[in-house]
């Protein structure tokens, strides 16, 4: 018989089977190692009985009065659930305007950090592309491998989707990559990689844009490009070599890839939709249709959502 | 689901051994009494998700974390034992020297040990039952008699009596 303090233990407890019992006393007899386990229980337990961690007490006397902690609590949680009163008008225009202005600090920020950084030239060779100046951690690990596109058939509309993969702790090692669910809001992490793949059935041109919450336009592909990148006809990935690498910017987040027969710029876009990017990514959920056609574009949308990785503590 | 008028009942039942446990974590009466203002609106919370059979154990668990998390912050674990006493000598209840001196080395020791298990000792003094202790630890009730019998040990390796007293 082996000498496990778990079964000491149990003897101790007197919760061992009788059977066992019997065999762990004859065991505890012939053993010194067990015989001193047992010495140390019965100290331990003498030693926790007479109470050093019962003198943490000490102070605690005179409890505080349960009525009165209750009534804190009551007020507490009523506190909570008091829903405000109608405000005179001048004070709703004010809360009106201190609600709308709350995008001005970010946007200054953001003027004074992407200024400097659009014009710069895009970084070409790195293995990961991503929006922002790389880290190291990107540099140190790698892109997932996205699964192949496969044969493809040729037929009207281009073929759109969206891949994503989740890094793991160690390099090389990540999560087996997820085709983006249409009509479905993603959920995405920043660090998480993401590749586009296509089929198109003839050589086209494609732009591949970001557009946050706050209203922000990113492209893509080509990398911080302002012109779209040509594609040949067939499958492929975009970018063909590597995956995005996504920003720790939180929040919603729309993708929109455009594919057009002609080449075409930013501003073309930018003059043709304006203000309804918003608005297309809507009909696109609302239609049936993965790709909505708007003038020479062929446009696919994803929606994806960006949230930090939270740890899950498993429920009591 | 446990019904409204029940949470009364189960404040006025847990009231006092939540803040017991509470007070041992932290050492000061007034940060106890947040806590436990706390532990319970997080109950209300989460009243429907709740099994009434587990209450108290989600309960000292719930109250156990919260009071290592403070003590926790700013790097308070350290001067714990001090504060502690500090606080309670400045309170000027009546505290025996001894017993003051002894709960001063209790929570040196127990700063000593992993927060697992001084996290289980506190859950043991407080006089839960082995149930309970497996519930509101998380672990199967098989494993939690090694566990206790390490933390018990690990304790009493760290743990040194103040002078003069055994």
């Amino acid at each position: 018989m082996d000498c496990k303090e778990a079964q000491l233990q149990a003897h101790w407890q007197s919760s061992a089977d009788a059977n066992d019992e019997q065999t762990l006393q004859e065991h505890v007899d012939t053993c010194t190692g067990c015989q001193e386990t047992l010495e140390t229980l019965q100290q331990l337990d003498h030693m926790f009985e007479s109470g050093p961690l019962s003198t943490l007490d000490a102070g605690l006397e005179p409890l505080p009065s349960v009525e009165a902690s209750w009534s804190a609590l009551q007020a507490r949680l009523e506190q909570r659930s008091v829903v405000p009163t109608v405000l005179p008008w001048w004070e709703q225009v004010n809360r009106w305007i201190e609600r709308s202005m709350w995008w001005f600090a970010p946007a200054v920020v953001a003027l004074f950090v992407l200024v400097p950084w659009a014009t710069q030239p895009p970084s070409i060779g790195l293995h990961t592309t991503q929006r922002q100046a790389p880290s190291v951690k990107t540099v140190l690990s790698s892109p997932p491998t996205l699964p192949t596109v496969p044969k493809w058939i040729a037929k009207g509309a281009p073929v759109l989707d969206m891949f994503y993969a989740r890094p793991a702790a160690r390099p090389q090692q990540h999560s087996t990559p997820q085709r983006a669910r249409r009509k479905q809001v993603t959920l995405l992490h920043p660090g998480d990689f993401v590749q586009f793949q296509y089929k198109v059935p003839y050589n086209a041109y494609v732009l591949i844009v970001g557009l946050t919450r706050t209203g922000t336009l990113f492209v893509y592909t080509p990398f911080q490009g302002r012109t779209s990148q040509a594609i040949k006809a067939g499958p492929g990935k975009l970018p063909a070599a590597g995956a995005l690498e996504l920003d720790d910017e939180l929040g919603e987040e729309s993708f929109f890839v455009f594919v057009s027969k002609q080449k075409f710029t930013l501003k073309q876009l930018q003059a043709r939709l304006g203000p309804k990017f918003r608005a297309l990514q809507t009909s696109l959920q609302r239609t049936n249709r993965s790709t909505l056609r708007v003038d020479q574009w062929w446009i696919r949308s994803f929606k994806v959502h960006k949230q930090v990785r939270r740890k899950v503590l498993p429920r009591p | 689901m446990q019904t409204n008028v029940d949470f009364q009942d189960v404040f006025f039942q847990h009231h006092n051994g939540v803040f017991r446990l509470l007070f041992r974590i932290v050492g000061s009466k007034q940060e106890a009494e947040d806590l436990v203002q706390e532990v319970f609106v997080r109950l209300h919370d989460h009243w429907d998700d709740v099994e009434p059979t587990k209450t108290k154990a989600w309960l000292y668990q719930v109250a156990t974390r919260l009071g290592w998390n403070t003590v926790r912050n700013s790097n308070r674990r350290k001067r714990w034992h001090y504060e502690s006493g500090q606080h309670k000598a400045m309170t000027g209840n009546d505290v025996s020297k001894k017993d003051l001196d002894t709960s001063i080395a209790v929570r040196a020791a127990l700063a000593q040990l992993p927060e697992r298990q001084a996290h289980l000792l506190m859950l043991y003094s407080s006089g839960l039952s082995h149930i309970e202790l497996a519930e509101a630890m998380n672990v199967k009730k098989s494993s939690l008699s090694q566990m206790l019998f390490r933390s018990k040990k690990a304790f009493e390796k760290v743990y040194s009596p103040p002078i003069g007293i055994k």
